[in-house]
């Protein structure tokens, strides 16, 4: 890569205080949700975050927008180090980089009128001027696809869909440079998800928005992002264009993902593959955080922690005995 | 759809489920028709509101408050069972069908121990004593695949993981061998893997011991994978029935192939999503004539004036003036 | 409380003008328990330029009169017009406890925001105060130091008000945590929403219906332990009228067989707390009922 990355996350950890802890006492254990993560965004790109639950991956999308403070690592925008920034120095950055959080009926005030809270960010980032505000979002309404008369009237008025692109509006009104949609779709029927899809592509290329894609539908992830990112339990087990990583996954874990999938096109007496059943226990073994399940585990995953490689032009791999050889 | 003759295990005529509002009565499931076969899955499709998993509740005696059939049959294994006594319809469902809903702890008690909540239902009916009652236990959990079945028969749900709960929900589903099988959106709450594995074990129930299953659920790339055959319903109406395989290949309502084109194809994900227009009606004002005509692309007047006609033959139909693929049939 | 404003605050066309009949039926408990509570503000406060009688005025030839179309309430053992006495006895029992419960609900809401948005160990010593605070006998406590303060109404409010919040900030601290971690929150966080912006918009809007309810509960119990003192003599000092007041004076001369003076401060006493557990549990259905 010639150009440096917009956002480069570089061997983030997040943890959490765990145990109840007393009155003067300090939290004991700790969960660690994210496990020395790094990846990069460039300008104009859309990278996805497929992840089932528990995988961190919502821990991640909040730790990029600084809601979350990491123990350890970076994540930087266009090269300044936002973690060590304080609380004034990253008022500047923050109309820069917005979320989407992925059920709008929580992340919408109902008690805000839709005018309120599309003007929020502009009042608490002073952006312009009070009178300019409902211009703006009336503007902001228009951009994803909605009538402005509904600005006078509280969410619980409008359906999941609309209240999502209402949600996708406010996160546009700092017109940022990169979005981290949260599983944006998940909660939607089939229909409103497309139409949302449809519209996160359209302003992507409309706004050069970059995003940070973070989902557990491989279909809707493959649909937006040219690049995905596969996360397993707070750790990144592998990074690859979405083509290459649908035609051949090289994590045992990407493989089974995919393999899960349900398709419309393929018949129904092809073959589905066994898949190696989830749970178990956390923390788990100095190994792979993978190797309980893993079909494919050798001797060395239970020892030593798989370290990032490249097999392919930017495809890496986190595993000691990948499906695929580097080529 | 049955070709041998033999009466199908459950026939639906003509249903109608009906709510009130504000002291008045409305239709909200109306004309829904089907049957299904025993050892077939039948896949009922549609997005939210639409009516499906009312439905289900009215096959099984399980309406909400306010809501009741007021028209139409339902025929398990050729009895009627809308003009049973609550009491004989309840003990005729309690043998012949089983239920499973997406959150699995709905319909876990948490306070028992899983063995005996897997056999609770089974020894109404058979009236076990508890070595036999532990032994039943075990052979149904082993059945559904739960892991060393034998060390959790006293666990309690909480410790169970949500795809393993789905499993003893099934178990207990299947408790009092029942054949037919209604699983309302049984995997929407679960990881993608999890899914897949419940999905075949419900594959494999079917195939071993010819149970039929009413599989509900918004996503037709499930039922592309896993159904028989295939009901789409809008608005409280069904608007198209067929095979999968015919159904996948040429859908005949326009609503069917705006579900289809709406869902991301990993073989070509540059393909743009269809879009569909506005939202589903409420049913305390559906349009007149065809339901779907307010969205539809290929609406012309008489869709919003003439209730649509029945087209297709008696294998793949749908409700339309206007189908999309019959002219290439 | 115009349209917005009500829409703001939760509680919708309940307080909007213009549409009295459909929030009688949308919400008949609220509706009747608030025009009940308005009636008796307008009975003691209207009342007396209706029945321009002077509750002080003793009338020796007069005493004990039962309930007569010259003397509607009949008079007491002073031969004073009880109706007069009852219009101006509810301006202290129904004032001292809105007053007092407004005094409550401010420290309640500044005590349970600060505590809901302190750091971890800050809010645990917030909350073991609350708890010592609140293991303190309350009517004992008023006792104590009804005895030791000069009584006025206004050191009848502070004393009411500043016994009674610890209940109201432990719902408030609640509603705080409940909601500081919510989607819409951490939206307003990250566009650099400080904590003051936080606790004035998201969460006071979000928690304002739950605590009017509770603020109205605080007033029915306030009327009662008013009534309490005053029935005690350590609220409202004679000659002054209050309604506890009158009760305890009726019930010492119960003998006389002056059923009146019993029967008709312990009415306006009931109907009081009852108007107000009307307006918060009809509030409190449509809440829950959302």
């Amino acid at each position: 890569m010639s150009t440096s990355p917009l956002l480069a996350v570089e061997d983030l950890t997040v943890a959490f205080a765990t145990g109840a802890g007393g009155l003067l006492r300090r939290a004991r254990g700790s969960f660690v949700a994210i496990d020395g993560v790094s990846f990069g965004i460039d300008r104009g790109e859309c990278l996805g975050l497929i992840g089932e639950s528990g995988s961190g991956k919502t821990t991640l999308g909040r730790a990029v927008v600084q809601l979350v403070a990491p123990r350890e690592g970076r994540i930087c925008l266009d090269g300044v180090d936002l973690t060590a920034l304080s609380g004034r120095e990253l008022r500047p950055y923050r109309p820069r980089l917005q979320i989407v959080f992925q059920d709008p009926t929580e992340s919408l005030n109902p008690r805000f009128t839709i005018e309120e809270i599309l003007t929020e960010p502009l009042s608490l980032l002073r952006i312009g001027n009070r009178e300019g505000w409902r211009d703006r979002a009336a503007h902001l309404l228009d951009q994803v696809g909605l009538p402005e008369d509904l600005l006078g009237r509280p969410p619980r008025y409008y359906s999941g869909g609309q209240r999502q692109r209402i949600a996708i509006a406010r996160a546009l009104a700092t017109e940022p440079e990169l979005l981290v949609l949260d599983e944006p779709t998940s909660g939607l029927d089939v229909s409103m998800q497309a139409r949302i899809l449809n519209l996160l592509r359209d302003l992507q290329s409309r706004l050069g928005l970059t995003y940070l894609f973070i989902t557990h539908d491989l279909g809707a992830v493959s649909y937006l992002a040219r690049r995905i990112a596969v996360l397993y339990r707070g750790f990144l087990a592998e990074v690859a264009p979405t083509r290459e990583l649908i035609a051949h996954p090289a994590h045992p874990y990407t493989a089974a993902l995919f393999a899960a999938l349900p398709r419309l096109v393929r018949g129904r007496d092809a073959v589905i593959p066994s898949v190696p059943a989830l749970g178990g226990s956390w923390p788990p073994v100095p190994g792979c955080p993978y190797v309980g399940h893993c079909p494919r585990a050798v001797d060395r995953c239970r020892t030593e922690r798989p370290l990032r490689r490249l097999l392919a032009p930017s495809h890496e791999v986190a595993c000691h005995n990948p499906m695929v050889g580097p080529r | 759809m049955s070709e041998t003759g033999a009466a199908p295990l459950l026939a639906v005529q003509h249903l109608r489920v009906s709510g009130r509002h504000e002291g008045r009565t409305f239709p909200i499931v109306e004309e829904v028709s089907f049957e299904i076969e025993a050892g077939r899955m039948l896949a009922l499709v549609g997005e939210s509101g639409c009516g499906k998993s009312l439905t289900a509740a009215a096959l099984l005696g399980l309406l909400p408050w306010g809501f009741a059939v007021d028209q139409g049959r339902i025929l398990l294994d050729g009895q009627e069972v809308l003009r049973l006594s609550r009491t004989d319809w309840r003990r005729l469902r309690g043998r012949l069908v089983g239920a499973v809903f997406q959150n699995p702890l709905a319909a876990l008690n948490p306070s028992l121990p899983i063995w005996k909540q897997v056999v609770e239902a089974a020894e109404l009916s058979f009236g076990l004593d508890r070595r036999a009652a532990r032994a039943r236990a075990l052979e149904l959990l082993e059945l559904v695949g739960v892991p060393e079945a034998g060390s959790r028969l006293d666990d309690y749900p909480h410790q169970f993981s949500g795809g393993m709960r789905q499993r003893v929900a099934i178990a207990l589903a299947l408790a009092c061998d029942p054949r037919l099988l209604v699983a309302d959106e049984p995997t929407t709450a679960l990881d993608l893997i999890t899914q897949a594995e419940i999905l075949k074990l419900l594959h494999r129930l079917q195939r071993d011991r010819g149970l039929a299953i009413l599989f509900i659920t918004h996503d037709l790339s499930l039922v592309a994978e896993y159904a028989d055959e295939v009901l789409v319903m809008y608005a409280g109406r069904l608007v198209e029935c067929g095979g999968v395989r015919a159904f996948l290949d040429r859908s005949l309502h326009p609503y069917s192939q705006a579900l289809l084109g709406a869902i991301p194809r990993l073989d070509a994900p540059e393909l743009r999503l269809t879009d569909i227009e506005g939202l589903p009606p409420s049913p305390l004002d559906y349009p007149p004539a065809c339901r779907f005509a307010p969205r539809c692309p290929r609406a012309i007047d008489r869709c919003r004036s003439e209730e649509p006609p029945r087209v297709g033959d008696s294998r793949h139909w749908a409700y339309c003036h206007r189908p999309c693929s019959l002219e290439t049939v | 409380m115009n349209e917005r404003a009500s829409r703001r605050w939760g509680f919708l066309p309940l307080l909007r003008w213009g549409t009295f009949g459909r929030s009688w039926r949308a919400a008949p408990l609220v509706m009747s328990g608030l025009t009940l509570f308005l009636a008796l503000l307008a009975f003691s406060w209207l009342g007396p330029w209706v029945y321009p009688q002077s509750p002080y005025t003793i009338h020796p030839h007069r005493l004990f009169l039962a309930p007569s179309l010259q003397h509607p309430l009949g008079t007491d053992d002073l031969g004073r017009s009880f109706l007069a006495r009852m219009m101006y006895g509810g301006r202290p029992s129904l004032g001292v406890a809105i007053v007092g419960s407004i005094l409550a609900l401010l420290i309640g809401l500044g005590y349970g925001m600060a505590s809901g948005l302190s750091p971890v160990w800050l809010d645990r010593v917030f909350m073991r105060i609350l708890d010592a605070i609140l293991a303190l006998p309350t009517l004992i406590l008023m006792i104590f130091f009804a005895a030791i303060v000069p009584l006025s109404p206004l050191s009848l409010i502070l004393l009411l008000g500043l016994l009674s919040w610890p209940g109201l900030a432990r719902i408030v601290r609640n509603e705080v945590l409940a909601y500081k971690e919510r989607d819409y929150v951490l939206a307003a966080r990250q566009y650099g929403a400080g904590t003051g912006y936080l606790a004035r918009t998201h969460l006071l809007r979000s928690m304002f219906p739950i605590v009017i309810v509770n603020a109205t509960f605080t007033v029915a119990d306030l009327i009662l332990t008013l009534a309490g003192l005053s029935f005690l003599g350590l609220g409202i000092q004679p000659p002054q009228p209050s309604w506890g007041g009158l009760l305890g004076n009726g019930s010492n001369l119960a003998i006389t067989g002056s059923w009146w003076l019993i029967l008709f401060p312990g009415l306006a006493i009931l109907l009081a707390i009852l108007s107000m557990n009307l307006v918060g549990q009809g509030l409190l259905n449509r809440l829950e009922g959302r």
